[in-house]
Parts: structure tokens; sequence; C-alpha cells
């Protein structure tokens, strides 16, 4: 957010020079320049012990002591174990004005807002997005299974690092045990039907409500309810604009409807929207989770048993995603291939795209294309991401075939169709074709 | 540091994002020659990349800029809307013995809230006008001017917003022109201070048009009020 300088003096916050004093312990954290503020409360670079930090002070006010309670709450409690959470260390208070802060890391600059890529001016690649969302779902699933809920899910909240496909999750002012009251409600888009309806509050479910508008956002660049007849409701005439708040509970809230309801099409995509050209060109397993999430999903809140979408699902739905991730053939451009679709068309050139080789393993099915990466979690079902066991590279003799490049410290067996069986040492690379594997621990086999 | 990388084609565009309309009514009558003016185009072209810098931060919202320069009669300055991240704002010049009218500047300002000018879907626009004297308008003007701007549902229903140069500037002409008991004319006592009061005025605008905003909530945070504060506050013109 964009900083102002000099304006915070007439509003009791906190200024660059001033020291303030850590709950615990009563060490003194020295207040830098601004970072950034917001409706709560103002974000500025600290240092304590010669360290940099960031603490936000919050503008003291109604609710002011209800919020520093409940963040003592989640300092006694210490963050979830997922490394995206920017996380409250320790209560800070001043001796020259009332109120409180705190004092929580200071994010790297390396991470940025996620609106680039929404806006696309940024263009990472389908294997960023992918992973993107799936770290998104990973660090709000190690919420949610410690029994908290996020509440205020939106973009805002949330950065990332495009070169690593980092995430980081901010302002965790609003966290709090799933259940508990709260006087937050969310942020209008991203908002849970029941809630915009005044019928409950933010939980772990409308959490799940959240999360699937998030992501569908990233895949698709649209919100999935704003559709033709949501749009219908907007207008300057009849004497007046209809408040943001009754737009968000009528289209969101009382009559949502999903852009492609399989058995209502009413709500379609508006005319040139780009929901409507990005949609098709993902696999069915994807576009189901999306259309459970807001057939089903809208209505049926609960965790048990088929309403919102599960992390659980999203999970295996964003790894395949990433390990569908090809090129067109004949036009080059980036695919995802739809495993379970016949006869599938390039969506920029339209011609038929053959089945690309696949590398069956324990922990997925993976597209052998130029890029792709084989992990220890596609062997070990071990969720190493990041740790490579084996590259898809092109075939330096073969233009449009790939090799696989052994990144491991083992030797493989494999037994290509029809071939005898060979050995592939540590670094050493072989041409992809049918064959059976045997990587040591265990076997895949390539189609 | 990101390498960058040659554009690859893709199946689609970005997120649509809804319309948020600027428009700076700047007084440009004889009284705002020299440092003032001056100041103005300054803090004018300093408040530009910050409001940028925020659209580029969020994606619900694009920013457009338009502005009307009034002294005894208005003119568009920028008639069409201009995206925020690609103007270049050619400076105000104050007009030789003009006046202060500002009813006639809401009239012309109300022409561009008419019906199929504003986009359906876009938020609700802002109006920022900055003056460093009392209005000049003939008897009953100023009134049908903002009568003309209200006509408009997009008029009435637009964030206004007013600076006034030093103290004097200020008046029941500026309140009206809010009118918005919760939201005080913001003054900038020197030509220093113009440049850090319109940027508060764009944060202002932009936290407020964010979908799910409380606006008086956030006015009230944003220009005082709160309980709690410090009296200190309320003693200053302006709270941000």
């Amino acid at each position: 957010m964009p900083a102002a300088e000099g304006i915070d003096e007439m509003d009791g916050l906190i200024q660059p020079g001033q020291t303030l004093r850590m709950d615990r312990g009563g060490a003194l954290v020295v207040v830098e320049n601004l970072l950034g503020q917001g409706s709560q409360g103002v974000v500025h670079q600290a240092r304590l012990g010669g360290a940099p930090f960031a603490v936000k002070w919050i503008r003291y006010g109604p609710g002011s002591d209800d919020l520093r309670k409940s963040i003592s709450v989640l300092i006694q409690r210490g963050k979830p174990p997922h490394r995206s959470f920017v996380w409250p260390i320790d209560l800070v208070t001043s001796d020259q004005m009332p109120g409180f802060g705190y004092l929580m890391p200071l994010l790297e600059s390396r991470f940025g807002s996620l609106a680039p890529i929404l806006n696309m001016e940024s263009n990472p690649s389908f294997r960023a997005v992918a992973t993107i969302g799936r770290e998104l779902v990973d660090a709000f699933s190690a919420l949610h299974a410690a029994g908290l809920c996020y509440r205020d899910i939106s973009f805002g909240n949330l950065r990332v690092d495009q070169e690593h496909c980092d995430v980081a999750i901010i302002d965790n002012d609003n966290v709090g045990v799933d259940g508990d009251p709260t006087l937050v409600k969310g942020t209008g888009p991203f908002m849970a039907p029941e809630i915009l309806r005044d019928e409950a509050l933010p939980s772990t479910a409308t959490d799940l409500h959240s999360l699937a508008v998030l992501l569908f956002y990233l895949l698709m660049h649209g919100h999935p309810l704003l559709g033709i007849r949501a749009d219908a409701s907007y207008t300057w005439d009849h004497g007046g604009h209809i408040s943001e708040t009754e737009l968000l509970v009528r289209n969101f809230g009382v009559h949502p409807l999903f852009i492609f309801d399989p058995d209502d099409r009413s709500n379609g995509p508006l005319p040139g929207d780009s929901v409507a050209a990005w949609w098709p060109i993902y696999p069915l397993q994807v576009r189901r989770a999306f259309t459970q999430a807001f057939t089903k999903g809208l209505h049926d809140a609960s965790l048990y048993g088929g309403g919102r979408v599960l992390e659980g699902t999203w999970k295996p739905v964003l790894l395949g995603l990433h390990d569908s991730v090809g090129a067109c053939p004949a036009c080059g451009v980036p695919v995802y291939y739809d495993l379970e679709t016949h006869g599938q068309r390039c969506w920029q050139c339209r011609d038929v795209m053959p089945p690309p080789p696949t590398l069956k393993a324990p922990g997925g099915t993976l597209v052998l294309s130029d890029g792709a990466t084989l992990t220890r979690h596609h062997l070990f079902r071990d969720r190493e991401f990041r740790t490579a066991c084996a590259s898809v590279e092109p075939h330096p003799g073969r233009p449009g075939r790939v090799i696989l490049r052994n990144l491991t410290d083992q030797t493989w067996t494999v037994v290509p169709d029809g071939e005898d069986p060979k050995r592939v040492a540590p670094s050493q690379r072989m041409a992809v074709r049918p064959m059976q594997i045997d990587f040591g621990k265990v076997r895949g086999r390539i189609s | 540091m990101v390498t960058p990388t040659p554009t690859i084609k893709m199946p689609g565009g970005g997120i649509a994002r809804r319309p948020l309309h600027f428009i700076i009514l700047a007084d440009c009558s004889w009284g705002m020659k020299g440092e003032k003016i001056q100041a103005l185009n300054y803090a004018i072209a300093d408040m530009m990349p910050h409001l940028a810098a925020w659209e580029r931060d969020q994606e619900q919202a694009q920013v457009f800029i338009r502005a009307v320069a009034f002294a005894t009669e208005p003119r568009w300055h920028i008639a069409d809307p201009t995206p925020v991240s690609s103007l270049r704002w050619k400076p105000l010049q104050p007009v030789p013995k003009g006046l202060t009218n500002m009813g006639a500047a809401f009239a012309l300002a109300a022409e561009a809230m008419a019906p199929g000018r504003i986009e359906r879907r876009a938020l609700r626009p802002a109006l920022l006008l900055i003056t460093d004297g009392l209005a000049t308008d003939p008897p009953g003007k100023f009134e049908a001017g903002l009568n003309a701007l209200m006509a408009q549902p997009a008029g009435r229903a637009a964030l206004r917003l007013s600076i006034a140069i030093g103290r004097d500037a200020q008046s029941d002409a500026l309140d009206k022109f809010i009118g918005d008991p919760s939201v005080p004319v913001l003054v900038a006592n020197s030509t220093e201070e113009i440049a850090n009061r319109l940027v508060a005025a764009s944060l202002a605008v932009s936290r407020m048009s964010e979908v799910g905003a409380d606006r008086s909530a956030v006015a009230r945070r944003l220009f005082g009020g709160q309980e709690g504060v410090s009296q200190r506050i309320f003693d200053q013109d302006t709270i941000i």
C-alpha cells in the first residue's frame, strides 16, 4: 500500500525514532520507516537487538482492547506449522501514547502483491500458477488443521514471490479459533453466501468458500459468481446507485449462481470476459472441483459430506494440474493436458494433440514435457515438492522428443518395451519411451 | 531479481476491473497565480504515482482521471477518462482576472455523470475540489450547479472531497459540496501542505471505494472523530 509520509503524528500513531517496549522481557524496539498503512493501523520497519523486524501499531479506539486480547492468544499459541505465515511475535507498547502494537518478522522484499498476476501484467508460467495455488492451499490447510480460521481471506492479505513461487500470508490479526465469535466479517467478493446473508460468522467452512474464490480468480481471472445476471443489477438508473453492500448481498449472498453452473446458464460469463477463455483450457478434474465449490458448496456449508471443497481435495487437484503442463506439439503454446480426455484440442491452433508421454509413479502421474520435474513426492509421497529426482529436457538429437535426466544418487534399472533392461546412472539421461522404471525403492511406468 | 521472459501467448486476459473515476475540479482563478498554482500542479503530479501504486497493488479497481479547470468559466482540462498509470499532467494556468465560480464547474462535472457516461459497473466516482478562496458565484448559481450534480445518480453517489488552500478558503460552500458532516474539508495551510493533502485525499478515495468498505468508518479513521483519540486532534482542521 502506498505510504504517505508525515501525517501520522496527527493520528496518535508511532513515528520513526520512537522506542517501543516488548511485553515479554521488556526489550526495546526502535521504530523505523513506514512500510504501509491500512484501516486498522500502520506498519513500520523496526529494529530489535540490531536485527530488522516489522511492527504493526493499531489505531487506538473501540475494539482495540478485544483485538489486543485476541492477538495475545495468537502469540501464546505460536504460528501454524507453515513457513508462509507472518505471525505476531510479541505485543509492544509505548510510554508516549495509549494503545498497542505487535512485533512480527519483516516480510522479505522479494514478496509482492498478487495483483500483477491477476491483471496479467506479469505472466507467470502455467507451472508457476499451479504451484502458487498449491502453496496457498497448503498454508491455509495448516491453519485449519490447527483448529484456527483466517476469517478474511482476500488478495490484500497475501503476497507472492513469483520467481520462487513462495507465498506469504500477512495480516494475521483476524485469525481465531474456528467457531469463536468475531467482529470481522471478511472482504466483499470473498465472503461466503451465509455470511453475506448474516446467517453465520466466519469459520473454517467460510474460509473454504473464500479459498475457492481465490483459486478461481488465480486460475480463471474472474469471479465465479459475477456473470450476466449479477451484472444486470449494476445500474445508475432508477434514481440511484445500489450500494456495494446490497449488490454483494444480492448477487453473492441471496441469489448466488455459478457462471458455469451446468444446470443453469442464466448467469453465464459476460461477453468478452476473460473467464470464458480460461475455463475450457483446464482439465476436467479442475473444473469439477470448482463446479462443486460453486454449486453444492454455495448452499451446503458443511465440512463433512460433500459441501465445501476441502483442502484435501484441492491439493491433489493442484498437484495434478502442475503435473499436466506441457506444450502443443504443433504451435508450442503452453497447455494443460487433460489425461481424462481423448482428442483434446490445443486452445490456440485447435489441432488435436496426441496424448503426451506420462510417467505414472506412486505420488502421481507426470506429463513428460520439457521443463517437467519428477520430485521426491512423486516417488515417495512425502510432500517434498521442491526436491528434484529427475528432469525432463529436449532430446538433443531428436526434435520434438524428450529425455529424462537422473538427478538422484541411485542407478535406475529401466526395461523399455521390446528392449533389454538398461541401467541409468546418476546424471545420465535416457530417451523417453514406453518402459518400466525401477528407481531403487519405488517403481514407475512411462506410457 | 526476476529475469524478464519473452511474452508467451496466453489463452485469455486478466481480471475485469471496475472503473474508478476520479475527477479533479481545480481552481484557476487569478488568486491562484504564482506559487499556489505551481504548488497545485506539483501536488497533482505527485499524487498520481500514489494512486497508480495503489491501483497496481489491488485487483478490483482501475483508476481513470479527468480534470476541470475553473475560474469565471469552467472548461475540461482533461476531458477523456485517462488511466492513471499513463497520465501525463499538463500544468494548469491561472486565468487573468478569473473569478471563482464553482457552480458552473459542478454543472460541467455533472455532464460527466450523466446516464451512459459512467459505466454500469463503475465504483462510485470521486470528485476532488481544490480551491484557494470563497465562491464568487452570482446568486443562485452555486446551488444550481450543485443541484445539477446531485440530479445525476452518479453525481449524488459520488465521493466528494475538498482541499482548501489557506484557512480562509474554508467555507459553508465547501461543506455543502462535500455534503457529509463526517468528512471535513482538508486544509493546506501552506503550499507545501498541498501535496500532502492530495495524497491523503487520494488514499481516502481509494479506500472508500474498496468493495465492502464501511465508508463512514473509513472516513472516521482517516479524518478523525473517533472516541479515545486525543483532544489535540480535534483542534486541527485536517485529520489524517
